[in-house]
């Protein structure tokens, strides 16, 4: 009882007692406020790393995948069709896309995507990071009103001159003779007879030793005929080719509107790749928030770019929903039974990114050991101010030893001392974390006009609003080991306190 | 045996009872060196080592330190000795006051009787047990349940209000639950004692804002809220004019008389020592009885043994059973 009561008195007259509090305070606010951050950004990051990526992939056969689609997905539904939600096939390779614009031509390096809207739609978030189609069943269709654009782009550019026009047959000149190479692409219209001829003269191919090679790309010559006789495929954009953010005003401004022609070169399918052409016309822009996959992110359909590369009904990878995420390990374990390494990869989307995620993790964690130092400084203060005081109460600790209170109890007031001052900072600390992390926006946009610096930029991560996550579990280990600490600085001088001899303490007047 | 805080609520039982806590069987008087003494001191030694480092350090190089100390001060400095073999009886309900020059080691001797401090030789009894080199744990109980001090520099805390020192003794004995549930209780019998030391109108204040003899009687009220058996009392009145000093102690003989608390009390007055049922005096490191103690009348046989000159007929006959 005196203990509390004595606690009590101290907390109130002490008020170097205050200090060591608003320290502790200081410490778990921050601790509390920067792992809610961190987390947040982390979970944000996943989630839409994740929703790009579905939960489990199983992928093979480099840019041209693996045949027999079909027969994979049977496979698959067979050993684990209890835990799968949904899965889909998709085409993943690399190409070029072309821009004609303001006169000149852009072409930049891509990824290029081909799946099944709807089906991608299933296995993760993509119609959420569709600009225009938010929300809806995503399609690659280009509307009759796309159409009118894109008619009045090609018309009025003049650029695509050759290739607006049905009629036109379209065969690359090869950047081989020097005149061309990896930033744009001529078009020239071909002679009569020339794609055999230059078949036959390929440098790259001997025909005699890779005949089927041959006919395969002479499969694809006549196929090329089709593409070119045909409208103009749907391709979503990533975002920040489409977009760049203007500075005065802070907004984004769409450079390359909906229905805008667009050009890609893709490496054909087979033993020797060649570059395919198609045009397309921009139905959508693909925008996650990853900068990474906002920049290179083009989306098609699945069956438009197999027909384009050639590449019958094969997939490069398998992406697969999963009912219950925890179960990604035995997925994944039965999943490599069926389909062996070496000849296939099957991974978590966490695998996948593995290096990132880790990254990420890392940074936190040694986030959190450095703030926990300043605890730790904290704590020394303590250890401090409580030595001091267990000197100045000699006398007091003495008189209640005379009085019958055993050492454990003159140690205890310390104890409780300590775990008073950081329960109360912890909690102080607590309550104060949280406001700042509920009230995170606003604090920043303060911050930021009244510093004139952009603490938080929106450019960067194209969030509206800082992420935040408050881990109900971190927070009540910040908050406990603070106080841990606390007590901990205050077990010397509480000790100190259980020695001291009454006789000592009371023989003197003070 | 009823719980404490049952025998706190009857703190006002008769004499009779309270002194029947001390009878003890006669036939153990042969072999109890106590002798049905309530406190009895035999060759008690004790000196201090001035001008020595300290000892008892902990910790290496709290030892080290020690070493050192020695190396430098010579051997083990200079003993003083204070006391040199004291002998001391007291009866259950006696009153027995201690004069004696400053630094003749009055105080050192109650701190060892109170068991605050371990003589170098010699026993204390207390209650028929030995009570000198007790474990901490027994020494502290009995502090708090059977030993009520005043001491002479008063000693309360700064922090606590006159009530709160006051109950203090209270505190420590019971835990938390008890002090809450009989938070009002306490509070009415603190009342009670700080009215009888005439301090009721000072009850929530702090010591700084009192007087030394308020200080003074504080301790007093402290050293009796916990129903000692015997109350250790350096210089109670030391720091109190005449009046409020035969105030205090009136209420200390009437406790003595009617409830058979015991006293122990070092003063430096005569008149205050002279209402004693007997003074001894502490000389030369010895206790020795007060020849003119001018209530001789009132003791058996004062020089010659100090032993039977315990108080009245009435308590010795209640004692012998
Ligand atoms: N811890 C100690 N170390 C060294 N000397 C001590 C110690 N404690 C007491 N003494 C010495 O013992 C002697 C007796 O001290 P004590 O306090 O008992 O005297 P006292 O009779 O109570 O005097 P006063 O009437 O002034 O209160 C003094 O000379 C003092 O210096
Ligand atoms: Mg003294």
């Amino acid at each position: 009882m005196y203990k509390w009561l004595l606690v009590y008195r101290y907390l109130r007259t002490r008020r170097i007692a205050a200090a060591s509090v608003l320290s502790v305070t200081l410490g778990v606010a921050t601790l509390v406020v920067v792992n809610a951050v961190m987390t947040g950004f982390a979970t944000e990051m996943r989630q839409r790393i994740r929703g790009i990526l579905s939960d489990v992939v199983v992928q093979g056969g480099g840019i041209d995948g693996f045949a027999d689609v079909d027969r994979h997905l049977r496979l698959i539904d067979e050993a684990v069709g209890e835990y799968v939600e949904a899965m889909t096939p998709v085409i993943e390779t690399f190409g070029l896309l072309s821009i004609d614009y303001l006169g000149q031509t852009q072409t930049f390096w891509v990824q290029i995507i081909g799946v099944d809207p709807v089906g991608k739609a299933r296995v993760g978030e993509f119609a959420e990071h569709l600009v225009v189609q938010k929300g809806r069943v995503p399609s690659f269709e280009v509307p009759a009103d796309l159409r009118a654009v894109e008619r009045v782009f090609l018309e009025r550019e003049g650029i695509l001159g050759d290739l607006h026009r049905p009629s036109a047959r379209l065969v690359p000149q090869l950047g081989l003779n020097g005149r061309s190479g990896v930033r744009t692409v001529h078009f020239e219209r071909p002679r009569q007879g020339e794609t055999e001829e230059f078949l036959d003269k390929n440098p790259f191919g001997d025909s005699g030793l890779d005949r089927e090679a041959t006919q395969q790309q002479k499969a694809l010559l006549e196929l090329d005929e089709d593409l070119a006789h045909a409208d103009s495929m749907g391709l979503v954009l990533p975002y920040l080719i489409a977009a760049y953010r203007d500075p005065s005003s802070g907004r984004d401004k769409i450079v390359i509107p909906l229905g805008y022609p667009v050009r890609l070169v893709v490496p054909g399918s087979g033993r020797r790749p060649q570059p395919r052409f198609a045009r397309f016309a921009v139905v959508d822009y693909f925008k996650s928030g990853m900068s990474e996959y906002d920049q290179r992110n083009c989306y098609v359909s699945i069956d438009d770019l197999r027909r384009i590369r050639g590449m019958g009904d094969r997939a490069t990878a398998i992406q697969i929903k999963l009912k219950d995420y925890s179960k990604a390990r035995l997925v994944v374990a039965k999943l490599r039974q069926l389909f062996p390494p070496g000849y296939y990869q099957v991974a978590t989307w966490e695998e996948l990114q593995g290096p990132l995620l880790a990254a990420v993790d890392t940074e936190r964690r040694i986030l959190t050991i450095l703030l926990f130092l300043i605890i730790a400084v904290a704590g020394f203060g303590i250890l401090a101010i409580f030595s001091l005081i267990v000197v100045e109460k000699t006398r007091d600790i003495g008189i209640l030893k005379a009085l019958g209170a055993s050492d454990s109890g003159a140690q205890a007031i310390f104890l409780t001392y300590g775990l008073t001052l950081g329960a109360l900072g912890s909690a102080i600390g607590t309550f104060l974390g949280l406001q700042i992390v509920w009230n995170i926006d606003r604090i920043e946009r303060w911050m930021s006009t009244w510093t004139g610096h952009e603490i938080f930029d929106r450019n960067l991560y194209y969030f509206d609003q800082i992420p935040t996550v408050v881990e109900p579990a971190t927070v009540c280990a910040v908050a406990i080991g603070a106080t841990a600490i606390a007590l901990l600085a205050s077990v010397l001088p509480a000790r100190r306190a259980a020695r001291l001899r009454a006789i000592e303490a009371i023989r003197h007047e003070q | 045996m009823l719980p404490d805080y049952e025998r706190l609520k009857q703190s006002d039982m008769s004499s009779e009872s309270r002194l029947r806590l001390h009878r003890f069987d006669p036939a153990q008087g042969d072999t109890d060196p106590s002798r049905g003494y309530l406190l009895s001191a035999r060759g008690l030694i004790k000196s201090y080592r001035q001008g020595a480092w300290p000892q008892r350090r902990r910790g290496l190089l709290g030892r080290a330190l020690d070493l050192l100390g020695r190396l430098r001060d010579g051997q083990d400095g200079i003993e003083v000795p204070v006391l040199l073999g004291v002998d001391l009886d007291i009866s259950p309900g006696e009153f027995v006051s201690i004069v004696g020059q400053s630094g003749s080691g009055k105080s050192t001797l109650l701190h060892l009787l109170g068991t605050l401090d371990d003589p170098d030789a010699g026993e204390i009894w207390f209650e028929g047990r030995r009570i000198d080199g007790l474990p901490a744990p027994e020494r502290d109980r009995l502090r708090n349940h059977s030993f009520g001090f005043v001491f002479q520099f008063y000693h309360l805390l700064p922090e606590l209000t006159v009530l709160e020192n006051t109950l203090l003794p209270l505190y420590i004995r019971h835990g938390t639950k008890a002090a809450i549930r009989y938070r009002r209780m306490w509070r009415r019998r603190a009342c009670e004692i700080l009215d009888r030391v005439g301090l009721s109108h000072r009850v929530d204040h702090l010591p700084r804002q009192l007087s030394g003899g308020e200080l003074q009687r504080t301790a007093i009220a402290r050293a009796l809220i916990g129903d000692p058996v015997l109350l250790f009392a350096d210089e109670p009145t030391g720091n109190l004019d005449p009046a409020t000093g035969d105030d205090v102690l009136d209420l200390l003989i009437s406790l003595c008389r009617e409830q058979g608390l015991s006293i122990i009390m070092v003063t430096h007055e005569q008149e205050i020592a002279a209402r004693a049922d007997r003074t001894l005096r502490l000389h030369a490191g010895q206790l020795v009885p007060v020849s003119s103690c001018p209530k001789q009348s009132r003791l058996d046989a004062p020089s010659l043994n100090p032993k039977i000159s315990c108080g009245s007929e009435g308590r010795v006959a209640t004692r012998g059973g």
